[in-house]
């Protein structure tokens, strides 16, 4: 069993090999085509000697010899067709066609209406617009109504003794005959129409294929590219947190150092000329800080766990009640959800919108903040109230901004980094952040947070 | 507790840092000298007493930066704390990096402790005098070899 599945492996592969052409790419119709004629030569030649054994048994008790001679011209060629070597696949499906051409004009010629032969036609003239270009499918049309007007001369005028006209009136074979032509022409009319439709399938999918290909390419250099830039604005912090915060502790420094040392010597304006040198220095400091803690949101802060709001706040609000006169501050909230967010990131956020509310208030009030939340469907919603001085119209988009400031230092300090630092971490937490507010009435910042975050 | 002198080696290639240490350690109460080197291989050629440092007293403390001109702070520390002649010498990594990276690195190859530079003076001044404290009169120093 073994070894005929070997011979018959090697078999179907030489075949194969011959009558098919590897320069025809699989997503080609021609591919297909050509694999569809080497399956038929494989699987002719076992059938055909199967067939061709009693055939020419037959043939030899009714003496038809022309019928043995046809059968046997056939059986060589269809093996030239498989193992002959260097014929181009055109050719051999040529020879593979004509001598099943040969073989039904036998069949016709010799049995007539008892043989296959105009059956035979008709399967000729569908395998070759199977096998061959549709071109080839109309000569075969062409060939059979050729044959057929042939044997029909033939008839009329009563020429030669074959089976074929005596079997047939004239009327009769026209009858018989015009539907082989008919449906031959149907078949090679129709089957290409089929076949273009598959090709075009064939070469849109093809296109869609190698669009993907080239996306996907494209995506992956994106992220590529991305890496690239996180790792060069990585460098670039470390960059920043080091040779610029280097030389500004030096400024710090020395104008302190000079102030120690010397500052009984100096004369009010002096002093005066070292604060504002060391303010500046410092503030310089706060803002690079707070730049690095931006760059950090996303990239280093990125960890989502489950964050409790409400001693959150509690935390947040420690330093602020002990710094200040215990109990300056009237903070409201209750009942706020656990949520799936970056904690370091909700504690900034929080503590930034908290501090803002305390620090922009008229002067002499008690700040009151209220924090509330609210549940949808896929994100929580948050809104952080308070009774300050307010946000007008027009700068209530603005405020989100890097280092965008509404007021001057000397009435309210700040580098102008908290609310665009707090954008940015919702924009993290896939929601929103908005204001509502009218000048002296307090401000009510929301903010959402999807649910459902990523845990990393 | 009798008073010691303690003699500290300062590697820095900042002459603004340089000068704030002496300033720091000048403020604090006990008596001390510093040598200066101001970059790694300096370093290393002051400890190994080669190259015009043959006369060079093995110092009590080493203060080390890491941002070092030629061989940077972690290598001179790896240097240190695999040489069997060094290796017992207090090392204070004292940077004005606070990144993680370099903490971590730092304690990996036997760092003793590791201070990131405060940026106010007086806080400074602190963190030097702290240092002095810790190391001189609380701790007890490995004896001189030489």
């Amino acid at each position: 069993m073994n070894m005929l599945n070997k011979i018959w492996f090697s078999y179907k592969n030489k075949i194969t090999q011959n009558c098919t052409d590897d320069f025809v790419a699989d997503t080609s119709l021609a591919y297909w085509q050509n694999r569809l004629f080497a399956a038929s030569v494989v699987y002719i030649i076992p059938l055909s000697l199967v067939a061709i054994i009693p055939g020419i048994y037959i043939a030899y008790i009714t003496e038809l010899k022309w019928l043995i001679v046809s059968d046997i011209i056939a059986m060589l060629t269809i093996l030239i067709v498989a193992f002959a070597p260097g014929l181009s696949v055109f050719v051999r499906k040529l020879l593979f066609n004509s001598v099943l051409y040969l073989t039904s004009l036998a069949l016709l010629i010799y049995l007539g209406s008892f043989g296959p032969g105009l059956l035979y036609l008709l399967g000729i003239s569908i395998f070759i617009v199977l096998s061959l270009d549709k071109k080839y499918g109309y000569i075969a049309v062409g060939l059979n109504t050729l044959i057929c007007m042939v044997v029909g001369v033939f008839i009329y005028y009563e020429i030669g003794t074959i089976e074929i006209l005596s079997q047939y009136g004239l009327g009769t074979w026209i009858a018989v005959s015009t539907n082989l032509i008919f449906l031959s022409a149907v078949s090679a009319a129709l089957i290409p129409i089929l076949f273009e439709g598959l090709q075009t399938a064939i070469v849109k999918e093809n296109k869609l294929r190698t669009d993907l290909q080239y996306e996907q390419a494209k995506l992956k250099s994106s992220v590529e590219e991305l890496h690239q830039k996180n790792k060069e604005l990585e460098q670039f912090s470390y960059t920043i947190s080091h040779d610029l915060k280097e030389p500004l502790r030096m400024i710090r420094n020395f104008m302190e150092l000079l102030e120690r040392k010397y500052g009984d010597q100096l004369d009010e304006k002096a002093h005066n000329y070292i604060h504002y040198a060391t303010d500046g220095a410092r503030r310089m400091a706060q803002s690079i800080d707070d730049l690095l803690e931006y760059s950090r949101i996303g990239r280093l802060y990125n960890n989502v766990e489950e964050v409790d709001l409400n001693s959150m706040i509690t935390e947040i609000m420690e330093p602020i009640n002990s710094k200040d006169n215990p109990e300056s501050v009237r903070i409201e909230y209750s009942d706020l959800p656990r949520i799936e967010a970056v904690p370091i990131c909700m504690k900034m956020i929080l503590q930034n919108l908290i501090t803002n509310g305390i620090k922009y208030q008229p002067k002499g009030q008690q700040p009151e903040i209220k924090i509330s939340a609210k549940e949808h469907d896929k994100y929580w919603e948050f809104a952080v109230a308070d009774n300050g001085i307010g946000i007008e119209d027009e700068y209530q988009e603005e405020v989100f901004n890097l280092f965008r400031r509404l007021h001057t230092r000397d009435h309210y300090a700040g580098s102008g980094m908290g609310l665009a630092i707090s954008k940015k971490i919702v924009e993290q937490h896939g929601g929103e952040i908005w204001v509502e507010s009218k000048p002296g009435d307090g401000s009510t910042f929301f903010f959402t947070i999807q649910k459902n975050m990523d845990k990393k | 507790m009798t008073p010691k002198e303690i003699h500290l080696l300062l590697v820095e290639d900042n002459e603004g840092d340089i000068v704030l240490t002496q300033e720091a350690l000048d403020e604090g109460k006990i008596k001390n000298t510093i040598s200066v080197v101001r970059d790694g291989w300096e370093a290393i050629q002051y400890l190994e007493k080669k190259e015009g440092y043959e006369d060079a007293r093995e110092p009590d403390l080493i203060l080390l930066d890491i941002n070092l001109p030629k061989m940077n702070g972690h290598k001179v520390l790896k240097h240190i704390k695999n040489h069997d002649g060094l290796k017992h010498i207090p090392v204070i990594m004292l940077t004005t990096s606070s990144d993680e990276t370099d903490i971590i690195k730092s304690y990996k190859n036997h760092s003793n402790c590791y201070i990131t530079k405060p940026v106010d003076i007086n806080s400074f001044i602190e963190v030097i005098s702290t240092i002095e404290n810790f190391w001189i009169s609380i701790v007890q120093l490995p004896p001189k070899t030489n």
